[in-house]
Parts: structure tokens; sequence; C-alpha cells
């Protein structure tokens, strides 16, 4: 766990209850400066990469129907610390190349690269991954798709329930 | 300064500040029939129509909450605090305008609303026990408090009673009893974690947190419903500040003169009378400059707003600010030191869930130092541990391998329980720690900004290794794995949100600001009942003992105005 999921994990717990949604969105002190949008085959690469690590399913939409990549365009140009941002174009751009009409290797490869013990990718590319990982997962369920079709909506609020029996197929709030 | 308005009117008391113990003494002050003006620095804030972020969905966002680079600059201090967001920054006043220096790091967290703290506090509502109030007598540190527990038990009930505590009786000597609506529930790992940590550690108990987040309806108040992000502002009143209890108390006495965007200035010291006669305050709006007259001043702009005001009130009598012939205002800034504590994973009770975003954590009260038997050979005093547990949501898949269909099944699901074990711990006092007025930053009116020297010493961090070790063998007791230890020293004293101590109170003048009713010992109609006038800190959560505090010093200054004596 680095500092920064840490400090998400005590802010939930200064509180009381901070809803998941929130968690997802913790800042550290850091400078930020507009990096301008991405471009079209940016755009068109973290979409397929992110739809890959989301995939639609039958049991929910994907991480396109939650308009994910335009969620990554947004914070990557005007939200991340400006090294982040810099850093996560220039883990993208030898990517920008890939076919797009299968993902698998190239996720197979960085993701084992960037969490497991795979060697085959550069600092950079796992650099690019870490973030667009954690921007994919966060962006898809901070969605409304996310939040209301793939997690299970607190609706209506009420009464506490401190322990209740759930089964495998019980869906995590939202 | 050109004094454009100088109002006719004498009110029988002015409380400068709004939060969570101005917002109490305007409530208390009207309701004893005083006369009262309430000046807050920050905007108006009304209850439900301007909690506008209340029930907004993370979508409805463009950062999902993050914050915008070009918004946050003006942030750089206030962004430290977990509760600012993009949900909640509008209610913070920015470090650009009211900046603050820090000769060493320190994080003041400055609200900028009617209701102040009160609308964004963390609500645990513990009381000091007879111990803390003798603690500085004992062992030295400090100089003695000049009440007793028994001096403000009643007063403890009372606000209880009115705000609405949520809680158990424990019967333990450290953590009074006290007024409780029904005890919140722990879920099926925190019960679990109850048992394996008692059994390991006789000397320990893990309850339920007191908070003042209403677990039944009380008073024409809704019982809490469970949305999670109290810190937004309630609609339905159901947990304690200025605007769901104290507001709407006052109002009904008809009694109450409420100012918003009125920045003081200082206050207005007759030399001849030995008394204040009001306040200067700035409009922070129009520029303009008014004096209010009063027969009271209270101040209640928290421990760091009202150094800042006394400090910049001289006057001939009192050239190094107001009330400060001890030398002692601005000085002796203490806190609960944080952020130390450990947490891990604990496998099983996969079919066991919740229902609800509880507004509380657990408590394990201070177990250190209550006796010789519980004498711990590298510090003095002692630390609470806030916890809790909880299953895992979907952002365990941002750092998580995998992907594809099954990773997005699986992050659908709810994840493995995670406990977790913080500790807040007495930080003593010390002259040392301070504040003084800056020559040089001003805020945007041109007053002085504070500089702030406020550092941990020995103590301290002796006891953050204890604080550790004994979350590490706790969470070794409850059978975790992969337990994470965690000491986040870079973290600045204040980041808590529980300074105080600027204007102590004592039994001596020369070494104290105020005596056992917050009363200025230099003018007797000057009251300090906010974080201000605290002797030490203890290590539980502070807010009701300043409201209780409150509540002594206004019943004693409204008798003794009665009296003819101020």
């Amino acid at each position: 766990m680095n500092r920064r999921e840490l400090l998400k994990v005590i802010a939930a717990a200064c509180g009381g209850a901070v809803s998941p949604a929130v968690l997802g969105a913790l800042q550290q002190g850091v400078t930020t400066q507009s990096q301008g949008t991405l471009s079209p085959k940016e755009l068109d690469t973290v979409r397929a990469l992110a739809e890959g690590i989301l995939p639609r399913t039958d049991g929910s939409p994907g991480a396109t129907d939650a308009g994910v990549a335009s969620f990554i365009d947004t914070i990557v140009g005007g939200y991340l610390p400006q090294e982040s941002a810099v850093a996560f174009r220039r883990g993208l751009a030898p990517l920008l190349d890939t076919d797009l009409g299968d993902v698998v290797p190239l996720l197979t490869r960085l993701d084992a690269a960037t969490f497991g013990d795979g060697k085959e990718a550069s600092e950079e590319e796992k650099a690019f991954y870490r973030t667009l990982k954690e921007l994919t997962v966060a962006g898809y369920f901070t969605s409304e798709i996310g939040q209301t079709q793939a997690l299970a909506e607190l609706r209506p609020y009420g009464p506490y329930e401190a322990d209740v029996e759930i089964d495998a197929n019980t869906k995590a709030w939202s | 300064m050109i004094v454009l308005t100088s109002k006719t009117k004498t009110y029988d008391a002015i409380v400068v500040g709004t939060g969570m113990t101005g917002g109490w003494a305007l409530k208390e002050l009207t309701e004893l029939g005083l006369e009262t003006l309430a000046l807050e620095r920050g905007r108006d804030v009304r209850h439900r129509l301007d909690y506008e972020t209340e029930h907004d969905k993370p979508w409805e966002l463009e950062g999902r909450g993050r914050v915008a680079p070009d918004v946050i600059a003006d942030y750089p201090v206030q962004q430290r605090t977990y509760v600012f967001s993009e949900y909640t920054r509008h209610w913070f006043a920015k470090d650009t305008e009211y900046p603050i220096v820090e000769e060493e790091p320190f994080t003041w967290v400055q609200p900028n609303i009617v209701g102040g703290r009160s609308v964004l506090w963390g609500r645990q509502s513990y009381r000091m026990s007879p111990m803390d109030f003798t603690a500085n007598l004992e062992d030295g540190h400090g100089v003695d408090w000049p009440l007793r527990y028994e001096d403000l038990e009643p007063w403890y009930d009372r606000v209880e009673r009115e705000i609405g505590v949520s809680g158990s009786k424990e019967g333990m000597a450290q953590l009074p009893d006290g007024q409780f609506l029904k005890p919140m529930e722990m879920n099926a790992l925190e019960k679990l974690a109850k048992q394996r940590i008692e059994a390991a550690f006789p000397d320990r108990r893990m309850m339920i947190a007191r908070t003042a987040t209403l677990s039944e309806d009380h008073r024409g108040r809704r019982a809490c419903h469970y949305c999670g992000p109290c810190e937004r502002g309630c609609s339905t009143s159901s947990y304690y500040s200025t605007q769901s209890v104290a507001l709407p108390a006052a109002r009904k006495t008809g009694k109450l003169t409420l100012v918003p965007d009125a920045l003081i200035e200082s206050v207005l010291y007759d030399k001849g009378r030995n008394r204040v006669t009001g306040v200067r305050v700035i409009d922070t709006k129009s520029r303009e400059v008014t004096e209010y007259k009063a027969r009271l001043v209270f101040l209640c702009a928290s421990t760091l707003g009202t150094a800042r005001i006394l400090l910049h009130s001289k006057s001939e009598r009192f050239p190094t600010g107001l009330a400060n012939s001890s030398d002692q205002v601005g000085r002796n800034i203490t806190e609960h030191h944080a952020r130390v504590g450990a947490l891990g994973i604990v496998e099983g009770l996969e079919d066991r869930y919740y229902r609800g975003n509880r507004p509380c954590g657990t408590y394990i009260p201070r177990f250190r130092n209550l006796g010789p038997e519980t004498k711990h050979p590298d510090f003095v005093r002692g630390y609470g541990v806030q916890g809790g547990a909880s299953r895992m949501n979907w952002s365990r898949g941002q750092t998580a391998p995998g992907f594809g269909a099954g990773f997005k099944e699986s992050l659908t699901r709810p994840g493995p329980w995670r406990f977790m074990l913080q500790a807040y711990g007495e930080m003593l006092p010390n002259e040392e720690n301070r504040c003084v007025l800056d020559d040089e930053v001003q805020d945007a009116w041109g007053l002085p900004a504070l500089r702030l020297r406020v550092k941990r010493g020995p103590n301290e961090l002796a006891m953050r290794k204890d604080m550790v070790a004994s979350a590490l063998e706790m969470l070794e007791a409850v059978g975790a794995k992969g337990v994470q230890p965690f000491d986040l020293a870079f973290v600045p004293p204040g980041t808590p949100n529980h300074e105080m101590g600027t204007a102590r109170m004592g039994r001596d003048p020369k070494t104290s600001v105020l005596n056992a009713f917050c009363q200025s010992h230099d003018v007797p109609n000057l009251f300090v009942p906010d974080a201000s006038c605290m002797t030490s800190a203890a290590c539980q959560n502070p807010s009701l003992t300043y409201m209780a505090l409150t509540s002594r010093a206004t019943h004693y200054a409204a008798e003794q105005l009665e009296k003819g004596e101020l």
C-alpha cells in the first residue's frame, strides 16, 4: 500500500463514514497545471485499454459505456500533478501503434510488469499503466453506470444494519 | 483605521465566532435572556438551503470530488485536511485570503462559514476524566487546571442531553459515562475484534465511538439516515451543528442578532473602567468598519483565531495584546498527535456485510498511565485508539493485479475485511509552542497573519513508538494478515483539527490568562470559552469539553451580570 492509499484509508477512519465514491478522490498536496487534452489517437488507445481492463459483460456495462476515456482525459488534462500527467503521456506514446482490435497481449504484459513479477515493460510504460488502471477503475465505479448498475446503490437511505448475511452474488454498495 | 459606523445600541453580549463554541454560547446566552450579537467572519450558511452538495452523486462533479488545480492553488493548507474536497471546499477560507506563516509546518483548518467547524466536525464526543484535570498538577507539565471534573460534570450532562450523543455506558474511570442515546452497532468483524482484543489484553476495552449523531429521534430532530458524508451538511439535523440546534433555539428567544461577513479587527477596551466595551469589525464584502458595543464579550473564534484577535487588540494598558499581562496569550498550543497506528486484512466472515454508512468508528479508551500498574517507562499521559472494520470497496482494484471480465466482476462484490487502528495522543503543553503576529504577512483585509511555531516534543515521539507497537499487537490478536504499521510523521501538527491552548485557564494570573470560568484574569467582562482556554489537551476528542466549558462560562457570566459585578 502506498502513501496515498494509506491516507485514503485514514481519511475514511477519521470522519467515521466516508462513502467509497469520495475516497477515490482524495488528493495529495501537489500543484497541478493544465496539460491540455489528449489527442484523438491517444484517446482511442486509452479507450481500448480501459475497455480491456473493465469490459462490457452480461452482468454490467463496460468502461466505454461509462465514458471512462473522457474522464481520464479530464483528469490527466486538468487534475493530475504535472509530473504524473507528463509521465502518463510519455508512457503512452510508444503504445500508440498497438493493434486496438486485441489489447489482451499488451494488457497481459503491462499488468504483469506493473503489479506482478513480469519484467517486460519500461519504467515509463509502468508509470503510464499504473495511472491508467487507477483512473479506469475510479472513472468506472464513480460513473452513473458504475454506481447504479455495476454496484448496488444505497437507496433508499435508512436505518443502519450492522450485520447482514450475504451470498456470493451480493453486490457491494456504491 | 477610519470607523464609518459606531452603533449606538449596547448589547448584553457579543459572541465572536459561530462554530463549536460560538454557536453554543449564542444559544446559551439568548436562552438566559441576554440580547446577543453573534459576529461571524465567514459567510452565512442557512440550514438545509445551503447544503448544496449534500446528496450529490460523484458523477455530477467534473473531477468526481477532486478539486480543480486552479481552485486548489487558493487552498494549499486547507487541502491537507481529509474533509477538504470538491464537495466541501466551499466551507473553507482561501489560504490566499487568510494566510499563515509556518515557521514549522502547521495545518490551520479554517472553515469560513456560519457554523464553522460544527458543520464539518468528526462528531466524536467524549468527556475528559478526573485524572485529566489533575494531570498537569501531578507530572508538572503546564499549570494546574483551576477546576476539576466534578465542576464540569453537570455541564457535560446538560450538553449531552441537548445535542444528543449516542454511545454505550462502560463504567471506565478514564472515560466517564454520560447521558447517551442508544449506541450505534458494531459490524461483524468489529464484534469479533472486540472479543479478541479484550481477551488478549484485559486492560483494554473496545467500544463503539460516542458520537453527536442521532441514533434515534431526539427533541424534534430525525435519527441518522446513514448516507455517509456528514461534512456536506445534514438536512435532517441528525448531527449537532450550530445550524441544526443552536441557531433554531436562539432564534426562538427573539434575542439573537447574527451578522456574518464580520471580521474582528480588535476588541475595544476602556482603561478607566478596565472593561471591554465591544468590538471593531471589518465587513469582508464592503470593507466598511463598524464598532459594536456590549456589556460582555465572548471570544469563540477558535484557538488561533482568538489568539490573533487578542494579540492584535493592543492598548496602553495591554501593549502585547488584550488580557495578556501573563504573556501566555498565543502560547501552549497543543493538540492530539495522530496519523499513527496499523491496519491489516482479516480473512473470513465472507458472508457478513452491513447496510448504510455508519457515521462513526470504534474506540479503545486510553490504557497507559492510568495508575502505577499501567505506568509506561518512556512517556507520561496517554492515547486513545480509534478504528473500525469495513469491507474493502472497488478502490482496491486501483492498485491490484488483473484485468478483464473476472477482474471487473470481483470489484462489484464486497472485498476482504480490513481492520484499522489509529491512535490519538495527548500532546504536552509547552510555552514554546506558540503563535505570534507576523511583521509582514497580512490577510486580505490588512490584518497581520499568524506566525506558527509548533513542534512535537520527546514525550510525543516516545508515545508514538508505543502507539505503533500497541496497534500492531492488537491487530495480531485480531488475527489480521499483512499488517502494516504506520507513523505519518510528515503530516503537520494541526491536521487532526484539535488545536487548543492559546489562552489557558489557571489559578495564577501571572501564569495563565483565564480563570475557571473562562473569564479573563485581567478584564472581568471578557470571556474565552473556546479551545483557547484548555490547560491541557487530554487525549479525547475535545469539542464536547469545549461546549461544557462554554455552558458553564455563559451561566456564570449571566449571573455576574445580573448581580452587577461586570
